[in-house]
């Protein structure tokens, strides 16, 4: 592997942070507990806080708060810069400096979907000496205090109008940027930049887990009464009544589509004909396993991060062949140069022993893999084997099966022979009960191509009722 | 009608519009002089420092360009059905508006000169409109602390985010037509950027100053500062992708004086 990408790989096993913690956390919040009073500390410059922001803190956001620290451009979002006074996840109005409350969340609760991991393994003290020495950076803040947004009442789920919900999101322009269906593929969505002139990505609202500032209706009213500064998304709080604002965050919340995060994907047997579209009914009784993809990329030195955060895949198979179903959102359908694409790996037949990370391959003397590749400026996907993420050169297998866009997603759909003799050294699946695959996804309109794309780790296909006998199972790294 | 003329035509209403408020622009006709609507601007409301006493001189002049001014970039606005359908004929992005030699848009006020003297921010509020997905105007002058009305004419989501450095930034959306907000900038910043990102080609510039003495130039590239104390002031003229000049001037109580600028043009 790459000395660089080993690296950007600790780091994500370390900014992963403790797990434990979290769900309490939010209930905590969801339940409204009050949290105990700050202890009283010194607000200009915390001693205390600058020793624990030296420890845990300097290395992403910079001895001086800059957002500058030694980790800081292998981030994607760029950690914060605290010195010009932006806070972006606030319960007080637009410019307004966030509540010490709001800072001690932000630490407790850590940003999901970016590099910045939960604290709570901190004790209270140390997390809120942080908040004192957090506002020390910023004196500018000192100047606009916390103008708290008015919270209204929250109806509680039982009393969410989703319909009245949906209307608000409408009449609000939430599907400009965000999309129609909550996607973020809006059509105000492209080439937007953050106030440190970062690019930055709408939320897509259909994924909870990544929402920076909390999944619950509670952190979304908030999002939405009080914007998030530094950003596009502006505050509505002039704009909306907290009754609506109420009723739009449940129905931001119900587009929220849960993840199934699995390791395995479970190829489910069928007695007779398989699916040729990405729309036969039968997807809806199979299961779904939804993967995270690693989106890091190095471009000359510089991280290029690439655009699809998540793959959903399914898949079902017969005596004769075997249907992948992935599906994914994407912000823009692009058949230009470069389209978007995809791959599904699976390692050869002759293949033994550990099969490289996806991330690094193909290495400088790279293992033959079997790609079953799709590419939207062209008809139909095919299999190969190759050494090149194109499988440019190699021979082909067609697949037959369908790519449909629709409203910000990719739905693709392709058939693989178990067995097939036009593809020597390819993996028969006739006598497997486990095969690692991988996926890896192009976003042409984030200029992805070659190897600047989102990649998943090696997950298991698990053929429950193997076709032959004598399974064998290739090696795979764990 | 084209793009140019359609938003002559626009400005040119809501500087009559305005009338009194910050954006004094030769081309406005109104009945009231510049001075005379300074005056009323003058006017403390209760409770604030006394005004300081108005005085009798002006600074007036245009603002010119030498060499050719570049060329506009039309502005791709597909993306929003409600914008193109405002601009049949297209809109060009001329952030240099040249008229004859004379450049429009441009800031003109006194930066330096005035000493301690204090001037009470208007009640009466400056209008800073969104209409065509366009800001309207492009250049707006206020008193720190007079207030702002942000104005959607359009029957689509804005968003003002206005990115000051000294003065309190905001963010905020207004996504229904005629829909007002109303803020202020408390420190005298020359000048803030205010952009929306809905509409990424959307952006204006606010020239915030503690006194009265400012102009925003029109399409003649003229201004008149009126009113002012007798004295010696540093004139700053300000364009958004030119740059600033500054000029000294000492103007006598009922003296006029001439205080010309001329830009080059890149």
């Amino acid at each position: 592997m790459h000395p660089r990408l080993l690296r950007t790989v600790t780091v994500i096993a370390v900014l992963a942070g403790p797990a434990s913690g979290r769900a309490e956390t939010t209930a905590d919040l969801a339940a409204g507990q009050a949290r105990p009073n700050p202890p009283v500390v010194n607000a200009q410059r915390d001693v205390g806080g600058q020793a624990v922001y030296e420890q845990y803190c300097a290395r992403c956001h910079g001895a001086a708060g800059a957002g500058d620290g030694p980790d800081a451009a292998h981030l994607f979002p760029r950690p914060r810069d605290f010195t010009q006074g932006f806070s972006k996840f606030r319960s007080t109005a637009s410019g307004s400096a966030p509540t010490g409350e709001d800072l001690f969340q932000t630490i407790t609760r850590g940003l999901p979907g970016s590099g910045m991991p939960e604290w709570s393994n901190l004790s209270e003290a140390e997390r809120w000496q942080l908040v004192a020495y957090l506002k020390s950076l910023a004196p500018s803040l000192a100047e606009r205090p916390p103008q708290p947004i008015p919270m209204g009442t929250d109806p509680g789920s039982a009393r969410a109008d989703l319909a009245q919900g949906r209307q608000v999101y409408a009449e609000m322009g939430c599907a400009d940027c965000h999309g129609k269906l909550g996607r973020g593929n809006g059509t105000s969505s492209g080439g937007l930049i953050d106030e440190w002139g970062q690019p930055i990505r709408v939320a897509d609202l259909t994924k909870g887990w990544s929402y920076r500032g909390g999944a619950e209706p509670r952190d979304i009213y908030r999002r939405l009464m009080a914007g998030i500064d530094g950003t596009p998304m502006p505050s509505y709080a002039d704009a909306i009544s907290p009754e609506d604002a109420w009723q739009l965050a449940y129905y931001v919340r119900s587009l929220q589509e849960p993840p199934q995060w699995q390791r395995e994907v479970l190829a489910r047997r069928l007695p007779g004909a398989l699916p040729a579209t990405a729309a036969d009914a039968v997807w809806a009784t199979v299961t779904r396993t939804d993967i995270p993809l690693v989106t890091k990329v190095y471009q000359g030195g510089a991280l290029v991060p690439a655009s699809i955060t998540a793959v959903s895949i399914q898949a079902v198979y017969n005596a004769d062949s075997i249907v992948f179903r992935l599906a994914w959102h994407d912000r823009t359908a692009n058949q230009e140069t470069p389209p978007d694409a995809a791959a599904l790996a699976l390692p050869p037949d002759a293949h033994r022993g550990e099969l490289p990370g996806l991330m690094g391959w193909p290495t400088a003397s790279p293992q033959p893999l079997e790609l079953c590749l799709w590419s939207a400026d062209r008809a139909g996907a095919q299999s190969r084997l190759t050494t090149t993420p194109s499988g440019a050169g190699s021979a082909a297998v067609p697949l037959p099966g369908e790519a449909v866009y629709d409203d910000g997603r990719w739905t693709l759909v392709m058939r693989r022979p178990l067995q097939t003799q036009q593809l020597p050294g390819a993996v028969a699946l006739t006598h497997v009960h486990r095969l690692p695959i991988a996926v890896a996804l192009w976003d042409g309109g984030n200029q992805e191509q070659d190897r600047k794309r989102a990649v998943s780790a090696w997950l298991d296909l698990v053929l429950s009722d193997t076709v032959a006998t004598q399974p064998t199972t290739p090696g795979r790294k764990p | 009608m084209t793009a140019r003329m359609s938003r002559v035509v626009l400005t040119a209403m809501v500087l009559l519009a305005l009338g009194c408020g910050g954006a004094k622009s030769a081309t406005a006709t109104s009945s009231e002089s510049p001075s005379e609507a300074r005056l009323q601007l003058a006017e403390a409301p209760a409770g604030t420092a006394p005004a300081a006493a108005p005085g009798t001189a002006t600074v007036t002049g245009y603002v010119g360009l030498q060499g050719t001014a570049p060329t506009g970039t039309k502005v791709k606005m597909e993306a929003d059905p409600v914008c193109q359908q405002q601009h049949a004929g297209g809109l060009v992005d001329e952030a240099v508006l040249v008229r004859n030699g004379k450049l429009a848009n441009v800031f003109v006020y006194v930066k330096e000169g005035l000493g301690g003297k204090s001037f009470p921010a208007p009640t009466t509020p400056a209008t800073l409109d969104q209409r065509g997905c366009w800001y309207t105007p492009h250049v707006i002058g206020v008193q720190a602390g007079q207030p702002l009305e942000l104005v959607n004419s359009d029957a689509t989501l804005h968003n003002v985010n206005a990115k000051p450095t000294v003065n309190q930034p905001f963010n905020v959306a207004q996504p229904k037509q005629g829909m007002k907000t109303t803020k202020s900038f408390a420190k005298p910043e020359v000048m803030v950027k205010v952009k929306c990102n809905v509409h990424p080609w959307m952006h204006a510039y606010v020239g915030v100053v503690n006194h009265p003495f400012y102009a925003v130039t029109g399409e003649e590239g003229t201004f008149t500062l009126a009113g002012l104390p007798a004295g010696t002031y540093t004139i700053e003229a300000w364009h958004e992708t030119l740059g600033t000049q500054t000029q000294s001037v000492t103007v006598g109580d009922g003296e006029t004086k001439t205080v010309s600028f001329t830009f080059q043009s890149p």
